[in-house]
């Protein structure tokens, strides 16, 4: 654990700083908010490490651009710390977070998409146009199990990807970042039957894509 | 209850009613749904979580830091003061070197200090004239004056004749061209069009360049840029030989290794980003181990 390094000038355990960090860790979201306001940088360090895998993952599924993810995920996390005077704890934090990384998400798929950018994977090409033809891979006996691992891997990010904005938003928060309904509705802005409604219209999308990876016989 | 009703209902993701219960005992639609809809929500779970780098947490610090100094306001009216006194400068150094004060606007003065109240002067004019009642044309003078009243007489016609000339037109400002002659800006402006270089010809059309799209490449070309062969086998990326004394070969690269990315992009036999991919850095796997060779260029 990180707090067992803090040591004080002796090079012993400070029991102090020991118990600050920890009892950070403790805290609720809306409290490390309030500490950081306060001046408690650690608190907001604990906010970022609670936060940054579940965010990274978000913005890789939504841009599938590794570094880019990380960076909107960093700038997401910027933009709370210079606007925590202004947070509001009427919604969870991480209801908060995810709609400043969506706004930034769906912010760099519509300058691509002004740009033609392309943006490419070890694995597949995405060119940001949403209303391309999806063409599933032919299903074939493949030699290895991680290959066969890494090819649906690909043929579902794709479908994902292919879903348009409106659909993929809702579809990866619930799907994936397994936020509830509610959730989901509080990061769109929407309300929860419109939500419900993209979800189901998204996983009906990605049923028609993937129809010939679903086993159901 | 209908298939409509139970499909809404099992969306809704709360546990199924007595009624859709029911309805999914003895519905094969729906049965096929309901597998349907737990094959897709299996499908979707077996992609990989991806995690946040190691140094996230330095990056995020980093950031704040330098968006702190962007905060001073002392430094916030720089940034946008220092652009401006930079524009400025450069808009003043283009404008001096282009020589647009030496462009015939620049030159234009009076002719010749005539105001609206002078009248046409008297056919005698060159023989009452004298020194005091035309001082003008010593100031304006840059020759030295052998005879003053020869100048006087020639003055005198010169304005009656310009005074005359002006009669049909408004009262305007003129330029010296550059044989001493006047001309209106309308006769100044058609000369420059005239002799306006191909450059600056406003009739000329020209046509916007048209960027051709950069092609991207695949890992087999850029690794064949480096003077490694590789083919694909069972989905893996091998290098099949090396020529001697090329780029690969200098960096380390031999037969026999399994390439596994390019600058940190994982290899496919897709193309690979271009502008993000230069071949600087390679991870290869030999003989179960994780390489990484950065590639010399010399």
């Amino acid at each position: 654990m990180d707090t067992c390094l803090a040591l004080d000038k002796f090079g012993f355990p400070d029991t102090e700083v020991y118990h600050a960090v920890v009892s950070f860790t403790e805290l609720s979201d809306h409290e490390l908010i309030a500490a950081t306001r306060e001046g408690e940088e650690e608190a907001f360090g604990v906010l970022v490490g609670r936060y940054r895998n579940p965010l990274t993952n978000y913005l890789y599924r939504m841009l599938n651009d590794y570094e880019e993810a990380v960076d909107l995920a960093q700038e997401s996390f910027v933009r709370v710390y210079f606007a925590i005077d202004r947070y509001h704890d009427k919604y969870a934090f991480s209801t908060y977070i995810y709609r400043i990384a969506t706004n930034l998400a769906i912010s760099e798929i519509r300058k691509r998409k002004r740009r033609k950018l392309y943006s490419l994977t070890g694995l597949f090409q995405f060119d940001g146009n949403e209303d391309k033809e999806f063409q599933p891979q032919d299903e074939k006996a493949l030699p290895e199990d991680d290959t066969i691992t890494a090819e649906l891997r690909e043929v579902i990010e794709k479908a994902i990807l292919a879903l348009p904005e409106k659909y993929r938003v809702p579809i990866i928060l619930r799907e994936i970042q397994e936020l509830t309904y509610e959730e989901v509705a509080d990061v769109m802005g929407l309300g929860l039957g419109t939500t419900k409604s993209r979800i189901s219209r998204g996983r009906g999308l990605l049923k028609e894509k993937l129809g010939q990876y679903l086993d159901v016989e | 209850m209908n298939c409509s009703s139970f499909q809404k209902e099992y969306e809704g993701g709360s546990d199924l009613s007595a009624g859709g219960a029911a309805h999914l005992r003895n519905c094969d639609e729906c049965q096929r749904f309901v597998r349907e809809e737990e094959a897709l929500t299996g499908l979707l779970s077996k992609l990989p979580g991806i995690q946040a780098p190691g140094d996230f947490q330095a990056g995020v610090r980093s950031r704040i830091a330098s968006g702190r100094g962007a905060l001073s306001p002392v430094w916030g009216m720089a940034r946008i003061l220092l652009p401006s006194a930079a524009m400025l400068l450069i808009a003043g150094l283009v404008v001096v070197n282009s020589g647009l004060l030496d462009s015939p606007e620049a030159n234009i003065e009076p002719v010749a200090e005539v105001k609206d109240n002078i009248s046409i002067p008297d056919k005698n004019l060159e023989t009452d004239i004298d020194q005091e009642r035309s001082p003008i044309i010593e100031s304006n003078s840059k020759e030295p004056v052998p005879a003053l009243e020869s100048k006087a007489a020639d003055y005198g016609k010169k304005v009656e004749q310009d005074l005359r000339t002006r009669q049909d037109e408004r009262l305007r400002p003129a330029r010296k061209d550059d044989s001493g002659g006047v001309q209106s800006l309308d006769q100044a402006s058609e000369a420059a069009v005239v002799t306006n270089p191909p450059g600056l010809n406003p009739e000329r059309v020209i046509k916007p360049t048209q960027r051709v799209p950069e092609k991207p490449f695949t890992a087999k070309e850029i690794l064949g840029a480096l003077g490694v062969d590789a083919e694909w086998k069972a989905g893996k990326l091998v290098v099949k030989s090396v020529a001697a004394s090329s780029i690969g070969d200098m960096s380390g690269i031999i037969a026999g290794d399994q390439i596994r990315s390019i600058d940190g992009r994982k290899v496919s036999a897709g193309t690979m980003s271009k502008g993000r991919v230069n071949g600087q850095i390679i991870k290869v796997r030999r003989e179960g181990k994780e390489i990484t060779i950065n590639i010399r260029s010399n």
